[in-house]
């Protein structure tokens, strides 16, 4: 058996454990995006974009992302992974395009959502910019879901990880509301509001997110890799 | 000849593995050859468990190098991990799985897997597949994680108290059929225990740990042979010579019986018995706790002597 870069069948059980999960994450966002589109039309949108979102989509990684390796440490089955023939470079990739997957599946929810309730109460058509915009916040949001899935990798408690990440999103969040501090927060950049509003295509924001997306998996990587259990 | 192509199963040079300051494992050197069971005994906190951490590459080595079944145990610990399986004593599977959903789980993480072996042992140890495992007895928790871990027809099998807290017809079934079975394929076992009357009727090799230090490793009939104890009523004090005779481990005296523990010279310590006026003289074989127990005073001594 070759080196796998993902495990379908620990992919596939990594699915099915997070699959309440999933569902809450995408009943959050599902209606939440319904309300925006359908009480204030394209300005209803924007603010479900630029504001709602980023909030509950931090959330919903946090969600999808806390037990990602500290619930396995917790009730002892990580021993029982690390003893079979995966190495665990393919544990960390398989856990993390599962945190993705199931995140991009509830924004994909929240994304049909918005354009029902829009058609529905006649508000917007489908708008590019619109989705470019989603594309950065999405972006964003992978990073909240890693620095998640990171605290995970760091303890053995779900619910401390859950809170260290939540601690760690909010100071970034909140940083990204003062004109001094935004620079260094991914909530800035996965707004994307001037897109929306007609503005040019904000690429540097697009490499910032990706190489702090990009930071993030390896920094996570390189300690677990490193980790003895 | 085709054996002794066969790299061996374990060997360690000066594996050492300390946590912080605390030396879990010092200096081992150890080899273990393959198609043997192999007992590594020693009470708790002796080192077994970190031994075969090492081995799977759960725990780095802190000084050393080993190599199992010819296969670097720090750079090549996934090849190991295709060819070893792993039952320790604390059974932690995925609860809320059902019984078959939880074996075609394992099945996808291993190269090999032998359904029919499967089969047969999941018939024999009576697992209901439509279950889910948290709803299984202690024991058949137990089986179903002992049948995963021989379905991939593993070349090692390595087995860490793995029978702590079951009953004894399980017990009995499992070293008389499941390992003899193993055995028979031509596989290797190592079993960890600290239950040494256990492992003494199955194990061909014993390797004794304690305080993270290899005491002694040999095979069982040269462990037994050399660790024979003499039961003798002397009716005259014996003299002084007597009891420096090399190979007299120690000496337990009650009234004029004393019971000698010899690791050494049997064959002459027992005739100087004989030439002493005595009214009983036999051999007693130990058994490997007994053993154990020299193995470790011997070290104490030795230790006290040099400082």
């Amino acid at each position: 058996m070759a080196k796998q870069q993902i495990n379908p069948f620990l992919l596939k059980k990594e699915m099915q454990e997070n699959w309440s999960k999933y569902l809450l994450c995408s009943l959050m966002l599902g209606l939440t995006a319904g309300w925006g589109a359908s009480f204030y039309g394209m300005d209803g949108g924007r603010y479900w974009l630029t504001d709602i979102l980023p909030f509950l989509g931090a959330a919903a990684a946090i969600i999808l992302g806390m037990g990602s390796f500290s619930l396995e440490r917790a009730r002892g089955t990580l021993l029982f992974l690390l003893n079979t023939p995966l190495t665990r470079e393919t544990i960390y990739r398989t856990k993390i395009w599962c945190g993705i997957l199931l995140l991009t599946g509830s924004l994909l929810v929240a994304w049909a959502s918005f354009f029902l309730a829009a058609r529905l109460f006649g508000h917007l058509s489908f708008s590019g910019a619109f989705a470019a915009a989603f594309f950065l916040t999405f972006l964003g949001l992978v990073f909240c879901l890693q620095l998640s899935i990171f605290f995970s990798v760091l303890s053995a408690d779900p619910v401390k990880a859950s809170i260290a990440s939540a601690f760690c999103l909010f100071i970034l969040y909140s940083a990204a509301l003062l004109e001094k501090t935004r620079f260094i927060s991914p909530f800035y950049y996965m707004r994307g509001g001037t897109l929306i509003e007609g503005g040019p295509f904000p690429w540097p924001d697009l490499a910032v997110l990706l190489a702090a997306n990009f930071a993030l998996y390896h920094l996570g990587r390189h300690i677990w890799l490193r980790l003895e259990e | 000849m085709e054996e002794t192509r066969r790299p061996p199963a374990v060997s360690t040079t000066g594996l050492s593995k300390h946590f912080k300051h605390h030396p879990a494992l010092t200096n081992l050197n150890l080899t273990v050859p393959q198609g043997i069971i192999f007992a590594l005994l020693g009470p708790n906190g002796s080192g077994k468990t970190t031994f075969l951490k090492l081995l799977l590459g759960q725990l780095r080595p802190s000084a050393g190098r080993g190599t199992c079944l010819g296969l670097d145990i720090v750079t090549q610990s996934h090849l190991i991990r295709q060819r070893t399986t792993y039952l320790g004593e604390e059974l932690k599977l995925y609860s809320y799985m059902k019984v078959a959903d939880f074996i075609s789980f394992c099945q996808g993480l291993y190269p090999r897997w032998n359904t029919e072996l499967v089969e047969h042992y999941r018939r024999e140890f009576g697992l209901p597949l439509k279950r889910r495992i948290h709803a299984l007895s202690f024991g058949m928790k137990t089986q179903l994680a002992l049948l995963v871990s021989l379905a991939p027809e593993p070349d090692l099998l390595l087995l860490d108290e793995p029978l702590a807290g079951l009953d004894p017809l399980f017990r009995q079934r499992f070293f008389n059929t499941v390992l003899a079975e193993t055995i028979a394929r031509g596989k290797t076992v190592i079993i960890a225990s600290h239950q040494l009357n256990e492992v003494e009727r199955i194990a061909d090799r014993a390797a004794f740990l304690y305080q993270g230090r290899l005491l002694h490793e040999a095979s069982l009939a040269e462990l037994k042979a050399a660790n024979r104890s003499i039961r003798v009523v002397f009716l005259e004090e014996p003299p002084p010579s007597f009891w420096q005779t090399e190979g007299l481990n120690s000496v337990e005296q009650r009234n004029h019986t004393y019971l000698l523990h010899v690791n050494a010279n049997f064959e002459l310590i027992y005739r100087k018995c004989q030439e002493i006026p005595h009214s009983r003289l036999e051999t007693l074989d130990n058994s490997l706790e007994e053993i154990f127990l020299l193995l470790l005073q011997k070290q104490e001594r030795q230790e006290s002597q040099s400082g």
